[in-house]
């Protein structure tokens, strides 16, 4: 087997989750990696959109913010970001949604806000930017996040984006049409929610990885899905290509992400 | 046509205490922050700040102790992590803050540059954001389908202030490109009530009305325009220069501590009379051609 890094695998078991005919939302840092080694991969024809209005952008290095230029220039067009907003995200034309966050729960309900109390935080974090309208308006959503006991929590001091609600059922409640996250992948495995209670639960475990493993950086009792399979190694072409993007981004950006 | 070209000094004077201030840019771009220096430099305290993605504007207004409330959708320096002066405000209590969606304050400002009191989305279902700001925020039903939707309340600013390009004496404001991408300082000039512009450059009339389609603010909306070059220094202004990473660095090694972050204000922001001095002093005079982005 090659070897390969927990976020390589991560980050490869992501793309894999894309298909070629999804236009997809896509945040920056892991679910950007992500998507760009789909469309480098299986998915030549994805439709990748950045939130800075940027459509069909096929970025040769990984772009450092959604303002970047590298997503204009290899872009069909770019268009402003209300209308982005307005038209595209609203308007229901983007089927999967690509999220992270700095915690999340067992419902995939995710807070980029604070950490403590809203008025009194331990900790300011800077906000949700677009994450609330990306998780109720994109057909689905895929989230993507390393974890560990301090991101993966019982309970969230603040909700920023609805995963499937505190209690699992505040979507239907809400009568939000939108499936919600169905895919949450860890560096350690992925997550699918429960068709019944939509509490996310194991499906795939990564190479090497154990379920005690994968409690240790969970803070909620984890769940498993009644068929759980292991996650395929990642191939030597997606290694290479993650790396080959990952190297080109380095040289252009000189050194950072 | 009136002449609306003055000194970034006469722009910001009617800004008093105790305003709400809508403020431009995105990220580390066009961040309106020679006229913050200015604000700073005046002592104006009290500030309640709408905004976009800020990073700098905020974050120095903070650092002044100038910001009694904020309501946008990210306050942070982008990939230099969190931002220390605004985060300590928020984490004592200092500052009051109200977080927004993207959605919610694209709508906020498109409810006030259409004269309506709010704006329905359905963006912040399920969201805290909605639940902790029942004041700005709320639930109703859609009078045609029943659905569930939010009502978010006009963005009313006293004074909207953003960082432009270039425009004409006559404060008709251009951007170089037919799509800007990434912030939504037009529909924030859209929706102003009292609207300053600084410019990188001012351009003669006749090159305005050359290139009509580039006119994105037209001159009627704008209370007054000033020429201010490296106006958005230390972030960046496309097309023309970079952010400053160097002094960006400078900036949060003084920013680690109150202290240091006081010294940073006194030695930066309000000792140089002149945003000239205050190029002079933080170097970036020097720097300038090695930020320029015309070889790009």
């Amino acid at each position: 087997m090659t070897d390969f890094t927990p976020t390589e695998m991560m980050t490869i078991a992501a793309a894999r989750a894309l298909k070629n005919d999804d236009v997809c939302f896509v945040g920056i840092g892991a679910p950007s990696a992500a998507c760009n080694l789909a469309r480098l991969t299986h998915a030549p024809q994805i439709t990748l959109i950045y939130e800075s209005g940027t459509l069909q952008t096929r970025p040769n290095v990984l772009p450092l913010s959604i303002g970047d230029g590298e997503l204009c220039d290899t872009a069909l067009t770019t268009v402003s970001v209300p209308e982005m907003f307005r038209y595209w995200l609203q308007g229901g034309r983007i089927t999967i949604g690509f999220l992270g966050g700095a915690q999340i729960d067992r419902f995939a309900n995710l807070n980029t806000t604070v950490v403590g109390s809203y008025d009194a935080p331990k900790v300011r974090l800077p906000g949700g930017g677009g994450a609330p309208e990306i998780a109720t308006n994109c057909g689905e959503i895929f989230i993507t996040m390393a974890q560990s006991p301090r991101s993966f929590v019982a309970g969230l001091p603040f909700v920023t984006s609805m995963g499937h609600g505190r209690t699992g059922r505040e979507r239907r409640d809400m009568g939000i049409k939108t499936k919600g996250p169905t895919r949450l992948i860890t560096d350690l495995c992925v997550f699918e929610p429960d068709p019944e209670t939509k509490e996310m639960s194991v499906v795939s475990i990564h190479p090497g990885v154990t379920r005690e493993k994968i409690q240790e950086n969970t803070g909620w009792p984890v769940r498993y899905a009644a068929e759980v399979v292991a996650t395929p190694a990642p191939t030597a072409q997606e290694l290479e290509v993650l790396r080959d993007i990952q190297a080109r981004t380095k040289k252009a950006h000189g050194g950072s992400q | 046509m009136k002449n609306k070209l003055v000194s970034l000094e006469a722009a910001l004077a009617p800004v008093q205490s105790g305003a709400t201030l809508a403020i431009g840019g995105s990220l580390l771009r066009r961040q309106p922050n020679a006229a913050v220096r200015e604000l700073i430099r005046r002592g104006v305290k009290d500030l309640t700040l709408l905004t976009w993605a800020t990073t700098t504007a905020t974050d120095m207004l903070a650092a002044a102790g100038a910001v009694r409330r904020w309501e946008g959708i990210y306050a942070g320096m982008f990939s230099h992590g969190l931002a220390p002066n605004f985060r300590r405000g928020v984490q004592s209590g200092a500052i009051t803050v109200r977080d927004f969606s993207e959605c919610a304050i694209v709508a906020r400002f498109r409810a006030a540059a259409a004269g309506l009191a709010f704006m329905p989305v359905r963006s912040l279902l399920g969201s805290d954001m909605a639940t902790r700001n029942p004041e700005q925020i709320r639930p109703m039903a859609c009078p045609f389908t029943g659905d569930k939707l939010h009502a978010v309340a006009a963005a009313e600013a006293d004074f909207t202030i953003i960082h432009g390009y270039a425009g004409d004496r006559y404060g008709n404001v251009q951007w170089p490109v037919v799509r800007d991408s990434d912030d939504i300082d037009q529909l924030m000039a859209s929706g102003a009530r009292r609207l300053i512009v600084t410019v990188e450059k001012i351009i003669p009339h006749e090159q305005v009305k050359a290139q009509p389609t580039l006119t994105y603010i037209p001159g009627q909306w704008v209370e007054a325009i000033v020429e201010v070059p490296h106006g958005a220094h230390p972030v960046a202004c496309d097309s023309l220069y970079d952010e400053d990473e160097e002094h960006l660095r400078l900036y949060l090694d003084h920013a680690k501590t109150p202290d240091s972050m006081g010294s940073y204000l006194d030695r930066y922001v309000r000792t140089p009379r002149t945003h000239d001095e205050y190029l002079q002093a933080s170097g970036a005079a020097a720097r300038l051609p090695s930020l320029s982005v015309q070889q790009g």
